[in-house]
């Protein structure tokens, strides 16, 4: 079976314009299409779940009223997710301390990294997941975010770049620290043991 | 950054360089056509990759992120404060005028037919997947179809414009209906009806899954609404909300809830389980891959499964099951039978 190509939707420019033009039905669309990916993001950002919904209701209560003046961005998500970023760290820079929320390097960002259970079982997932979970504690989180963007989120190298408001050229150094991290930290014995499960049967 | 690289730079390359190449995690999260032929070049010039390349793929898929799950629910709720702020709420979607509108939006619909089709074959378009593998198509009003394996899709060549836009469909597809309408009066060619024997639905533009197997017809929704009708009786069509799924089976319409991911994750080469017994694996095994099942022990079907599995290469579907529940399977391709004995 082939896996369909990620980012082919052309109805999402339509829906995006019939938005613009004050269709209900297109709005709700994009509600429902990003508020759970939203939602997701927003939770490595803060763990207070009522904030990060405040949060998405302003962000689409904001477009609707600002539709006529809001442009055409060329990525839809983009445009979601970086206007959602701001109005987060904006509040909750605010709530920590009476800061002004220029200071985006500092943020928290968390995630946890998961072998899906039905690849490794039993002891050997929990200690390889471990192992994981201590080496991405080891990364800034503007590198956690980053990795967050691109492989959970697909996003290309120039709309993580957009999110996060930083350059294209910041992004592949961010990104080849990362990888090179990771890579320098998980034993080569974890990724040894990964190839194994996989290749069982060609050793057979 | 060393962006260019060689072919032969690939020769000798070990599963942590795949892993640290960023065109081969471009390929693997994102591929294109582009990445997808020299991918496929390297594999052929250098077979020996072939294993590494499918490891570190797997590899790259099996690592995920935890997700924080906005529960439908609450998603819903969300949406009622948002919808009260922005005026929406004015337009409650009562009346039929108004959820043509609402039709735009995705839904998905699981449907199993058993349909003779009377259409003369000439003028038809009729396209059949084999077991294994998905299909994605372009209808001639532009909207889109993704058919699962094993399945089948017939509609006229050309739709005059005055028509409206139906298909026939069995096995299990994903369409998203370009939508047409845009005020006042519903016109013929702006309707787009799909039929599953006994049953059909009804939408206007919608994305929406049909599924028809053994002998059951399900019809679940992801929002917006649609309309569902027996082909055989002019009652009353039954209108869906969002959430809802319909189970058409022995002559019987009954609604329940669901959860709509399981029913679409197919599309992303994807397979959704939660809690599922053996026994509706191994159907679907049997439905998607065309094999017969062969099991030793009965008891083995009564056993349960959860997870998100990658269909896209059948072997590590199977090794997956396997492992996950310590059994073995073992394909005998010549027979096309699926062995399953307890380890």
């Amino acid at each position: 079976m082939q896996t369909p190509y990620p980012h082919f939707d052309e109805s999402e420019d339509l829906h995006w314009k019939a938005f613009k033009s004050g269709n209900a039905a297109s709005f709700s669309h994009l509600y429902q299409k990003y508020s759970a990916g939203l939602y997701n993001y927003g939770a490595k950002f803060s763990t207070d779940k009522d904030l990060i919904k405040e949060c998405i209701q302003e962000l689409f209560v904001a477009i609707w009223t600002k539709r006529d003046s809001v442009g055409n961005p060329e990525h839809i998500k983009n445009y979601l997710y970086k206007s959602f970023r701001n109005l987060l760290l904006k509040k909750t820079t605010q709530l920590q301390k009476n800061h002004s929320f220029d200071e985006t390097e500092n943020y928290e960002f968390n995630v946890s990294l998961n072998i899906e259970e039905a690849l490794i079982d039993g002891e050997r997932r929990q200690k390889i997941t471990e192992q994981l979970q201590l080496t991405i504690s080891g990364l800034t989180p503007r590198q956690k975010e980053a990795i967050f963007l691109k492989f959970y989120e697909q996003l290309s190298y120039e709309e993580v770049a957009e999110v996060m408001g930083i350059t294209v050229k910041a992004t592949y150094k961010i990104m080849a620290r990362s990888l090179d991290f990771l890579k320098d930290n998980l034993s080569k014995e974890d990724l040894l043991l990964l190839y194994l499960v996989f290749n069982l049967r060609l050793l057979n | 950054m060393k962006m260019k690289k060689q072919l032969s730079d690939y020769q000798f390359h070990t599963l942590s360089d795949l892993i640290n190449d960023q065109s081969f995690m471009l390929w693997v999260t994102q591929p294109t056509q582009e990445l997808d032929i020299k991918w496929n070049s390297i594999q052929q010039t250098y077979p020996a990759l072939i294993p590494i390349i499918a490891s570190g793929k797997e590899l790259v898929l099996s690592m995920r992120f935890d997700t924080a799950v906005l529960g439908q629910q609450e998603q819903q709720e969300l949406w009622k404060s948002i919808a009260a702020k922005t005026t929406l709420k004015a337009n409650p979607p009562k009346t039929i005028k108004l959820w043509y509108r609402y039709a735009a939006a995705a839904i998905l619909v699981g449907v199993l037919f058993t349909a003779g089709l009377f259409y003369s074959s000439f003028q038809q378009v009729n396209i059949q997947t084999p077991y294994g593998q998905l299909k994605t198509l372009t209808l001639p009003d532009g909207s889109i179809v993704t058919l699962n394996a094993n399945s089948n899709i017939k509609y006229d060549k050309t739709w005059a414009a005055n028509d409206i836009r139906e298909v026939w469909i069995e096995g299990e597809a994903f369409l998203n209906v370009k939508h047409l309408h845009q005020s006042g009066q519903v016109k013929n060619h702006q309707r787009f009806i799909v039929h599953t024997g006994a049953l059909q639905v009804e939408v206007l533009g919608t994305s929406f899954n049909v599924n028809d197997r053994r002998g059951r017809t399900e019809v679940a929704l992801l929002e917006g609404k649609i309309s569902l009708g027996l082909d055989q009786q002019a009652k009353d069509p039954l209108i869906l909300a969002p959430g809802d799924i319909v189970e058409y089976t022995g002559g019987r319409l009954n609604k329940k809830p669901i959860n709509v991911v399981e029913y679409a994750s197919w599309k992303d080469g994807k397979l959704y389980f939660k809690d599922v017994p053996l026994v509706k694996i191994f159907n679907d095994i049997e439905d998607i891959y065309g094999y017969k099942i062969k099991v030793d022990d009965p008891n083995i079907l009564t056993r349960r499964l959860s997870g998100t599995m990658s269909s896209t290469n059948e072997k590590v579907f199977f090794e997956t099951i396997a492992r996950t529940l310590n059994i073995s399977i073992t394909p005998n391709h010549a027979s096309r039978e699926l062995i399953i004995k307890a380890n």
